[in-house]
């Protein structure tokens, strides 16, 4: 799992990289790699909650980048990828310790599901991308109330879902 | 970045920030649509009472009794005190319905009781990316009770016995084994107890007299203030008065004494005078559990609250004795009408075999011994059974030592 986290933030670093190269934007193209360096030695440490720092720095870096409007796909790859890599390292903690063989099905079903989902979002943005749509002051105003109600909704359905009940089992027995 | 998106005014950051909600929704509906799995979960020990340098093998099995499959990421609690010599505490992968899959791996544990409470880890969506930390709980208790040697021969004198007979010489005449001295003959006086040669001699008729043997109380004190006690190496002097406590514990429990446990400086740990198995049991319970302590409220010797103690009984006190206040209290504790045997643990020859050799080290350490000396001699002017033991040998060796020192003394 740490390999599969790393390999997400090794292809954002290269990707924002690489845009930012191809753009000439000194200040992301020197940012990204050190970024990634930090999160990539965190998720070797197995930090863990500590690379969010970096997810959100990573994050704003790539729309810093992507607001010189010279292409997004790169900077989507990037993002998309920060984001994948994040869960990927916060996934590998819980998986710390356990025997390769234990563990190599769980990974699989895992990195299936985080590919799929990153093509899905990839794909997400390309679309977006394809609609063009006249801003004016009611349109950004309803965009930004809707953002705002969504990720509302978003921050708090998603608080159960990451966190650690510590709650009874269904079913235990105690046996000596 | 939505925000960033609108702010600039440029859609295609707005729409970067897409595959966040995105990734937010898949995960909020995986953990949703994934109902907490039900799981049964057991924990065996070959052995759930262990001898310390010992081992135990633990088995625990997890069972899906769920609908569906499920994917789970478990590994057992394993105390602090305790390390697993071979084989997996840790469990993850796909369980099929009604499935069980089992783990053993086996431990060594320090002295104690070593509690393990739960199984911790995560079930984990089977599809999507939801993680649910779990704490599936299961208290079993492993003892790793203290290592005793088997003693021989420790010579007490109790003020006080029972009425039941047992294997402590009274030095009153009865029946038992031991002749204590010889009489002329009475009236009703067992003819089986002539003594024929000394009848023969004084013309008279003689008979031997015969030392009672009775069962008592035995009460050990252990000296548990933490100033009392060092660590060199991996050897702690706690550890092997613990042992010696419990060695000395189990030869009066097989003389069908009755014996009772004190652990002096944590709190007061008091197990009440018993005969019998379950007693050594009780008495190795107390010792597994039994720590050094820097409690104030116990920091000196003379408040060890002799009340508990039945009067006239035989006290074992194992005790260093680190002040001359303390060196007081076994002379106090005869003048209650105790008797007492204190178990002197010298932790000397230990010390000396890490300290570097020099003329100032040989002379402090030759006064360090003379005023143990000192100490103990006029102990055992008072009237205290004093076993000097070098804690680098067998508490056996001491007492052996002790006993031939003690003739050497009445020739």
């Amino acid at each position: 799992m740490t390999l599969l986290a790393t390999l997400f933030v090794l292809t954002a670093g290269l990707t924002l990289f690489s845009h930012a190269a191809v753009i000439g934007a000194i200040g992301p193209g020197v940012l990204a790699p050190l970024v990634v360096s930090g999160s990539w030695i965190l998720i070797g440490l197995r930090a863990g909650p500590r690379t969010t720092a970096f997810l959100v720095g990573f994050v704003a870096i790539t729309a810093v980048t992507a607001s010189s409007g010279s292409g997004f796909l790169l900077p989507a790859i990037a993002l998309i990828s920060a984001l994948h890599g994040w869960d990927a390292s916060l996934a590998a903690i819980r998986l710390r310790g356990f025997s390769r063989s234990d563990r190599l099905p769980i990974i699989v079903r895992y990195a299936a599901s985080s590919v799929t989902l990153a093509v899905l979002g990839l794909g997400l943005v390309g679309i977006a991308s394809s609609i063009r749509v006249r801003f004016s002051f009611g349109i950004a105003v309803g965009l930004a109330l809707g953002f705002f109600a969504l990720s509302t909704a978003v921050g708090l359905l998603s608080r159960p879902a990451r966190r650690s009940p510590m709650a009874p089992p269904t079913s235990s027995e105690e046996t000596e | 970045m939505a925000l960033f998106g609108l702010l600039q005014r440029q859609g295609d950051v707005l729409g970067m920030s897409l595959p966040l909600f995105l990734f937010s929704a898949a995960l909020i509906v995986s953990d949703t649509l994934h109902q907490p799995p039900r799981i049964r979960v057991s924990r065996t020990f070959s052995s759930s009472r262990i001898h310390k340098d010992e081992q135990a093998d633990v088995t625990f099995s997890v069972t899906n009794d769920g609908p569906r499959e499920t994917a789970i990421s478990l590994q057992d609690d394993i105390p602090q005190a305790v390390t697993v010599v071979s084989g997996d505490a840790t469990l993850a992968g796909r369980l099929r319905v009604g499935q069980t899959e089992r783990r053993t791996y086996t431990l060594a544990a320090e002295r104690g009781g070593h509690e393990q409470r739960q199984l911790i880890g995560a079930f984990w969506a089977p599809w999507g990316l939801a993680v649910r930390d779990v704490a599936l709980r299961m208290e079993t208790r492993l003892s790793s009770l203290p290592v005793y040697e088997s003693m021989r021969d420790i010579e007490i004198r109790p003020r006080r016995f029972h009425a039941y007979a047992g294997a402590v010489k009274t030095r009153q005449a009865g029946s038992g084994l031991e002749i204590l001295g010889c009489r002329e003959y009475a009236l009703g006086d067992d003819v089986r107890r002539i003594n024929w040669r000394a009848s023969a001699r004084r013309d008279d008729l003689i008979i031997n007299l015969f030392e009672q043997e009775r069962m008592t109380d035995v009460n050990v004190i252990v000296d548990a203030r933490a100033h009392m006690h060092l660590q060199i190496g991996e050897v702690k002097t706690f550890d092997l008065v613990v042992r010696g406590a419990a060695s000395v514990a189990s030869y009066f429990l097989r003389q069908s004494n009755r014996v009772g446990l004190m652990i002096y400086g944590e709190a007061l740990t008091w197990t009440y005078p018993a005969a019998g198995r379950l007693q050594m049991e009780r008495v190795l319970h107390t010792l597994a559990l039994a720590r050094p302590s820097t409690r104030l409220a116990f920091g000196k010797l003379r408040h060890i609250p002799t009340r508990l103690f039945a009067t006239g009984s035989q006290l074992v006190v194992f005790s260093t004795l680190g002040s001359p206040e303390d060196a007081e209290v076994p002379s106090q504790l005869v003048a209650r009408g105790y008797s007492v045997l204190l178990v002197y643990p010298n932790s000397k020859d230990l010390e000396r075999s890490v300290l570097p050799t020099s003329p100032n080290g040989d002379l402090a350490e030759r006064l360090v011994r003379l005023a143990q000396h000192a100490t103990l001699s006029q102990l055992a002017r008072v009237g205290i059974h004093v076993v000097d033991w070098n804690v680098t040998e067998p508490l056996s060796v001491a007492f052996h030592h002790a006993r031939a020192t003690q003739r050497g003394f009445r020739r």
